[in-house]
């Protein structure tokens, strides 16, 4: 984006200083600096588009100020009539960058509302992630990212300042000013990303920025001959903390001891006479399923501006494999990006960006049938594969009579590898532009971005003719989906200093359309499972396709207002009217106004300071729409289809229509209030800076799917039902110093952060004050619920006292006289009879934490030595809870006959008493496990070291033969080297609401990689 | 200089209004012939769901002395034990899936009388909606409700856009009988007969099963309300005399004649009355979640509902139904083709069920007479809900119970079965009939045991096995021991189980005491 600012000059000069303004850094073009000549500002100007400029001064020499936001100012001197080039170094201090704030950007200095920059992102292309959401994480206060485990086809999830609704909740992601939302971008492509975290902030992208902004720029053609950038890294991903299964003799120890503590028969398979292939151990299925994965990437970056253009091609290509076997992530992406100078008035300029990916992931959330959890079930008897090379079952083919024992269990090889999948997704994205510069501060920019992703799934399953779960159906499942989306937004934009007074005037119309088309359609029965087969055309049946299809449009005019008096007085004011298409027509509009103000105290002349530079409060109040938590038509939902079977011939081709969720009418916008308070200041010659806020922010009118009365027999209407309130503190701070040669920069913040529901007006007539959680461990225990006065997803649960140690303990545990646990014996779980009936029911659970981390905090280091540099970045939350469902059949003797974790082997028996696994039982009178208690609720904080990164660049003498101003740095680069955590799970960071069956852990990564600029 | 917001947001009103897409919806639906029989078609969704008719109820007949569940699942286990929480996914979906099924009756029976359709087509579509209505409250009355903690909350087309959390239970189950009898005689009137019904139709509700269902529903209100005993007898004999031709299978060869009752080749014999639909893609899962576990190594069998010794020794030593209902050690069968003797290392009782293993006997079942994906191993065999069978029981049962001579209809019965008549029936000899003709099967030997007052005793006793010294060996000898110990049985609440928590939670009903 490119605005010009300009200043009212003086008439009355005599020479005439001409000279070029360049960023010191990559010898961009300065457009936009201010020339002051003889420290007299009524006289100054500004460059133009190009880094030129021309002023007229009084006297024949004399000194000129070269400023420019981002940058430290210089001073130099003139005469002679010399062209001049100043070079502007980019300053240490955050205080003076510049900061994207949404249709413009503004100095760090003069924000009115909570922004915050992303730092090290000259990194980003040195650490091996995916995306940027995975770069962000400890980054920023107030922006949690949640990682999904190490899924390839998965990335971390960001919060902004807390859950505001049930709702899947997204941050707004701006590209180069235009809405984004395609896949991930290319990380290689970002120049600078800052977060617009509170409403003010954020209002100005209003209907979808509720859960807050990512404004993220991309990198620039700088003035000058062309030049190539080359990046490239490879390196190898490892898993760690992995659990250990049961060795083939422990399985079968464990469950005979189950079955006598049980009082039932021992099973033939387990008897090491009937069945001696069932004692030797033949596999560890954690070592077989997990693998040192490669990663490598490769980025081409070629760029350059000349007197009338900017360009910028980028190519990258990301090769990720997972951790587990047959999973990874390859992206192929390029981007042409270019702006014209058409005439001193108009500039037009295109972004194009191309991407194709493909993502294999596994499932690893189900308790059934999760890769990693199959690998634990599956008996470490058994081998990977039989004689013939086939996969081999939980036992041999003429062992088939003890399947039965081991139970229900995939060869986790086979799931991993057998399909064959292939989800492409290609997305093209496409933005232009015109700026005209009407008059001297007016300007008019239109924008139009396309948008088209189609993602294809197809997915063939062979036949499992194994025992464990045999499956004699093959099939192919295949989908396809188009995403259709334009925007186009109008900008008229008015910018003028009168005096002291300095006003910028923004009104912005913008419209958006989006329609999404679905399609998926699976056939069963093909005679051969060879690659040559697996084509939709020889199934010999099919399954009645299913289709998805919707329309969205939104239309937003906005007004935003800056002005501040002599830099000391800032008052920022906009409103803007939405209009959706997801509601019904009465409702479809409504307005949304923010207000924010900020004094820059240091700038007042009472000020006088030796210790601190800088001085700014700011505050700021606004309302947002939020329109990401309504269904597309849920003023109307349509009518669900089915197939169901019937006649004679019991096909299951008979179409059934059905209401599957009411609809309401009178559904209105959600409002996300946020109320800010903050302060910037800097000491020590700007070298530290520090940033603070406190924020409330409330989520009015939380739309959610009502109460569904499971009486009423359909899926509740989406209503205006509640209010979510986050309130929080965030701190961040940066030191910077220079000594002697080597450079140094840290910098530290953290955030705290409360969630509560505070009430569900309007979820229902009949009070009922809470929203019970279907999130389950196989069915059987559910463990959340949000109810009014604690935070969203709050663990229900009945609180684990201990294990009984003996019969006296079982016998004195009573209310009135009766046993509270009749069925207990000594080595089964104690609970708490919280309501005090005399027995453990659903009505003993009490609120206990959710996964939301009430404390989030990230350090970052930097060293600079001659060439040598070193950065580290260490992460951490605590207040964390995760719900170990693992447990629920890891340590249970009673489920399916799964082999176990070998932690099983610390089980409670007479002679062992400090433990808190209960005894080893092939029932479960007591529930133990089959309660949701807080025996499975684990503390998940952590301290990450998540980045290590040390480089060296070589000297540029070097490489001087090369080309001229070429680089070349190498480095070595750790991700997750260390967590430090109590949980007892694969990995803290679980994922989702918190609920661990066995996730996709994160990797460890060690990549070594090279940068060369030419 | 400052532009209105009400400039730029002149021209878009016509932009944001969009109509669904994708499909009908509720205000454009009921309006042509197809519109209404795809409603109709959508009552019979959950008939093939495995937690509806395959495990789901299931759980709670596995209750009963008739069978143990066979495999390690402390899950299931608990369940059979009374020791439940509420939140068991097992035994979840049949109240609210069941509810579903009544919300789409309901839109039927509010929208489809005002289309202009044809007569004919128009009541056998709302005949069919309030047979299915009162099916589902039909089970999940007896299921959930009794005197005690009352019955099930009744919604129907006048309530049914009632708020959320208002609905409220009825005192006593009896008022859910009473609304589920005016439903089936709607139903009856509205119906056609199963035989007017094309091919293509098979399988939707008629007036046979309409009236069966208000037999054994009268059957069940008299637990409470002796005289409707009578009505048992009325809609009883109107089966038989419907004009249908329902009777019992029976062709004077018992062995061969039961043996092809549990088959597809009488999924729509003279004892059809009402079945769960199933065809090789989709249908009742019964029979692979009955069947040994891991099949021997050919199909994915379950392994559950293992049946007791105690069923075993309830059948009369000549009576042929035993060995089509249960398989023992050495006894022979054919199996994929494949001709084998019984034996079992998985089965936890040293039985099998039989009943529903006829389709396994095919050397090419796989993709013809049963499913090929083990996860859904059901087979093309209708699993029966109500035969005319144990129409002729309820009618026994009911003149027994009154003081009338019963012998007619439970010496049909036993005739088939190639049994001598008895004389002057009891209750107990129709207690034992009951048990051994409809073993294992959806008429529900568990709420029999409830409804006669018999569970606590019956409970009280330990259910055996035959543990036979090598399992592996069909010829080995065997002990009869203990596997399932004695269980406490509150008559006074565990007569109806737990109302799931999320249904409790979720409308503010109460759940019923005791639980």
């Amino acid at each position: 984006m490119v605005l010009s600012f300009f200043l009212m000059v003086q008439a009355n000069a005599q020479t005439t200083v001409r000279g070029l303004v360049l960023s010191k850094s990559d010898m961009n073009p300065v457009p936009g600096a201010t020339i002051i000549p003889n420290g007299k500002p009524n006289q100054g100007t500004t460059t133009d588009v190009h880094g030129k400029f021309s002023i007229k001064v009084e006297a024949n020499t004399g000194s000129l100020t070269v400023s420019f936001i981002g940058m430290d100012s210089q001073t130099i001197p003139y005469g002679g009539g010399a062209e001049l080039t100043i070079l502007l170094e980019e300053s240490l201090n955050d205080l003076d960058e510049v900061v994207m704030i949404g249709y413009g950007t503004s100095k760090r200095e003069n924000l009115t509302s909570s922004v915050s920059s992303v730092t090290g992102v000259d990194q980003i292309s040195s650490r091996p992630v995916a995306n940027l959401n995975d770069f962000l994480q400890g980054n920023v206060p107030g922006v949690t990212v949640m990682q999904q485990g190490g899924d390839p086809s998965q990335e971390g999830l960001v919060v902004i300042r807390g859950y505001g609704s049930l709702a899947d909740e997204r941050p707004l992601t701006v590209v180069d000013g235009v809405p984004y939302y395609g896949p991930s971008i290319n990380p290689n492509d970002i120049e600078s990303v800052s977060i617009l975290k509170d409403a003010a902030a954020a209002a100005i992208y209003g209907a979808q920025a509720a859960s807050g902004v990512i404004v993220i720029k991309t990198k620039d053609g700088a003035f000058g001959k062309p030049k190539v950038t080359f990046d490239l890294y490879s390196g190898v991903q490892r898993a760690t903390n992995l659990p250990t299964p049961l060795t083939a003799q422990q399985q079968a120890n464990v469950y005979n001891l189950a079955a006598d503590n049980a009082g039932v028969d021992r099973q033939a398979a387990h008897n090491a006479d009937l069945n001696p292939w069932g004692q030797v151990n033949r596999t560890n299925w954690m070592d077989e399923i997990f693998r040192n994965a490669a990663i490598y990437s490769a980025n081409v970056n070629v760029s350059g501006a000349g007197e009338n253009a900017n360009y910028m091609a980028s190519f990258g290509y990301l090769d990720k494999d997972g951790l587990l076997q047959g999973t990874g992530f390859t992206r192929y992406n390029l981007r042409l990006k270019a702006d014209f100078y058409l005439s001193d008035k108009v500039t037009v300029g295109e972004n194009i960006y191309l991407s194709k990916s493909n993502a294999v992931g596994t499932n690893s959330s189900s308790s059934y049938s999760g890769s990693i959890i199959s690998a634990l079930y599956m008996p470490s008897a058994a081998p990977v594969y039989d004689e013939n090379g086939a996969f081999h079952g939980v036992v041999p083919a003429d062992l088939s009579q003890f399947a039965g024992t081991y139970g229900d269990v995939y060869n986790p090889m086979g799931l991993l590898l057998r399909p064959t999948v292939n989800n492409p997704v290609v997305n093209i994205n496409t933005n232009t532009y015109l700026n005209y510069e009407i008059i001297p501060g007016l300007s008019f920019r239109s924008t139009f971005s396309y948008n088209v992703i189609n993602t294809e799934n197809k997915q063939f399953n062979p036949r499992i003719p194994e025992l464990g779960r045999t499956n004699l159906q093959n099939y192919l499942y295949q989908s396809h989906s188009t995403t259709n989306r334009w925007i186009w937004d109008n900008q008229v934009s008015y910018q003028r200093i009168f005096g002291k007074h300095d006003l910028n005037v923004t009104a912005v119309y913008s419209s958006q359309y989006t329609k999404y088309d679905y399609y998926s359609q699976e056939g069963r029965g093909f005679s051969s499972e060879e690659p040559f087969n697996q084509y939709m055309g020889n199934a010999s049946e099919f399954l009645t396709p299913q289709t998805s299809v919707y329309e969205d449009a939104l239309t937003s005019a906005i007004g935003r207002a800056m002005y501040n008096y002599d830099e000391r007085y800032f008052l920022t004011a906009s409103v803007r009217r939405d209009e959706t298409s997801r509601l019904a027509r009465e409702n479809q509009s409504s307005y949304f106004p923010s207000v924010s103000g900020a004094w820059n105290i240091s700038n007042e002349s009472f000020f006088q300071s030796k210790l601190i530079n800088s001085l700014k409060v700011r505050a700021s109040w606004g309302q947002i729409g939020n329109i990401n938590s309504v269904g597309y038509y849920s003023f109307d939902v349509p009518l669900g289809t089915q197939t169901v079977v019937l006649g004679e011939g019991a096909t299951l081709d008979y179409k059934a229509v059905y209401a599957g969720q009411q609809s309401n009418p009178a559904l209105k916008w959600e409002t996300s209030e946020s109320t800010n308070f903050g302060l910037d200041a800097s000491f020590l010659d700007d070298k530290l800076s520090l940033t603070m806020d406190y924020y409330i922010k409330t989520t009015k009118g939380m739309i959610l799917p009502g109460l569904e009365d499971l009486h009423q027999g359909t899926s509740a209407a989406d209503v205006n039902g509640g209010e979510v309130r986050n309130r929080g503190f965030e701190f961040s701070a940066g030191y910077f110093n220079n000594f002697g040669e080597l450079r140094f920069g840290a910098r530290g913040n953290f955030s705290m952060l409360h969630n509560e529901l505070v009430n569900l007006d309007g979820y229902n007539k009949s009070n009922v004050d809470f929203i019970s959680h279907t999130d389950n461990v196989r069915s059987t225990l559910a463990p959340y619920r949000s109810m009014v006065g604690q935070p969203l997803y709050a663990t229900y649960l009945v609180p684990y006292l201990g294990i009984f140690q003996s019969q006296e303990e079982v016998d004195s545990h009573t209310q009135d006289g009766q046993l509270i646990q009749p069925n207990a014996q000594p080595g089964d779980f104690k609970f708490q009879d919280v309501n005090g009936d005399g027995r453990i029911s659903d009505e003993d659970r009490i609120f206990m934490d959710s996964y939301l981390p009430d404390f989030t905090y990230g350090f970052n280091f930097t060293f600079d030595f001659k060439g040598f540099d070193a950065s580290m970045i260490l992460q951490g939350v605590s207040g964390v809870k995760v719900f170990n469902g693992y447990k629920f059949t890891a340590l249970n003797a009673s489920q399916s006959g799964y082999n176990l974790d070998n932690r099983v082997l610390d089980a409670w028996t007479p002679e062992h008493t400090n433990t808190d696994i209960p005894r080893i039982s092939a029932k479960d009178d007591n529930l133990n496990f089959g309660t949701s208690s807080s025996w499975y609720l684990e503390d998940a904080s952590y301290l990450r070291m998540k980045n290590l990164t040390i480089g060296y660049t070589f000297s540029e003498t070097l490489l001087q033969g090369l080309a001229k101003d070429s680089s070349l740095r190498v480095y070595f680069s750790t991700e997750n080297l260390f967590t430090i955590t109590n949980y007892s799970g694969i990995d803290p960071e679980v994922g989702g609401k918190g609920l661990d069956v066995g996730r996709y852990p994160l990797p460890q990564t060690f990549t070594a990689g090279l940068s060369l600029s030419l | 200089m400052v532009l209105s917001l009400g400039t730029l947001s002149s021209c878009s009103d016509d932009f944001t209004n969009l109509d669904p897409l994708g499909s009908t919806s509720y205000e454009n639906f009921f309006q042509t012939e197809q519109d209404a029989i795809e409603a109709a078609n959508s009552l019979y969704f959950y008939m093939k769901d495995e937690d509806m008719f395959s495990r789901g109820f299931f759980w709670f007949i596995n209750a009963s002395d008739d069978m143990v569940t066979g495999r390690i699942n402390s899950t299931a286990d608990n369940i059979k034990n009374f020791n439940m929480t509420g939140d068991e996914g097992y035994t979840y979906w049949m109240y609210p899936q069941s509810y579903k099924i009544i919300r789409r009756a309901n839109d039927i029976l509010l929208n489809v009388p005002d289309m202009e359709i044809s007569a004919t087509l128009k009541n056998r579509i709302l005949g069919e909606a309030y047979f299915m209505r009162a099916f589902h409250y039909f089970w999940i009355a007896h299921t959930y409700g009794d005197d005690v903690s009352g019955g099930v909350p009744i919604v129907t087309e006048d309530n049914m856009f009632d708020d959320a959390g208002s609905y409220s239970r009825p005192s006593s189950v009896s008022e859910n009988y009473a609304q589920i009898i005016e439903d089936l005689q709607k139903a009856y009137e509205l119906l056609p007969l199963f035989t007017e019904y094309s091919s293509d139709d098979l399988g939707r509700a008629h007036k046979d099963a309409a009236l069966a269902y208000m037999a054994k529903t009268f059957l069940y209100w008299a637990e409470y309300d002796p005289s409707k005993y009578a009505d048992v007898v009325t809609y009883a004999d109107a089966v038989t005399n419907s004009g249908s031709g329902r009777s019992l299978y029976d062709t004077d060869q018992p062995e061969l004649d039961f043996r092809l009752l549990h088959s597809h080749r009488n999924n729509w014999g003279p004892e059809y009355i009402w079945s769960v639909v199933s065809g090789v893609n989709d249908g009742s899962k019964l029979p692979g979640v009955a069947l040994e576990n891991k099949g021997w190594g050919k199909y994915n069998g379950w392994g559950y509902y293992m049946p007791t010794n105690g069923l075993y020794e309830e059948y009369e030593e000549e009576d042929i139904r035993r060995s089509v209902t249960l398989l023992k050690f050495g006894d022979e069968f054919k199996f994929f083709g494949e001709d084998r003797r019984y034996q079992s290392e998985n089965s936890l009782s040293g039985l099998q069920f039989n009943k529903y293993m006829y389709e396994y006997q095919f050397e090419d079942a796989i993709g013809t007479y049963v499913n090929s994906n083990g996860n859904n191993p059901g087979t093309i065999y209708n699993v029966p809900l109500m035969r005319y069978a144990e129409v002729l029981l309820m009618k026994s049962e009911a003149l027994i119970m009154q003081g009338l001579n019963g012998d007619e209809p439970i010496n049909r019965v036993r005739d088939r079965a190639g049994l001598p008549p008895v004389s002057n029936a009891t209750m107990d000899d129709l207690k034992h009939e009951r048990r051994v003709e409809l073993a294992g099967e959806f008429a529900n030997r568990h709420f029999d045991l409830v409804r006669w007052g018999d569970a606590e005793e019956a409970y009280a006793q330990p259910l055996y096995g035959r543990i036979h010294t090598d399992r592996s060996n069909p010829d080995s000898p065997f002990n009869v021991s203990i596997i399932w110990p004695a269980r406490d049985f509150d008559p006074a609440t565990m007569g109806v189980w737990p109302i799931p928590n999320q249904v409790v939670n979720s409308s503010g009903i109460a759940q019923n005491k005791g639980w």
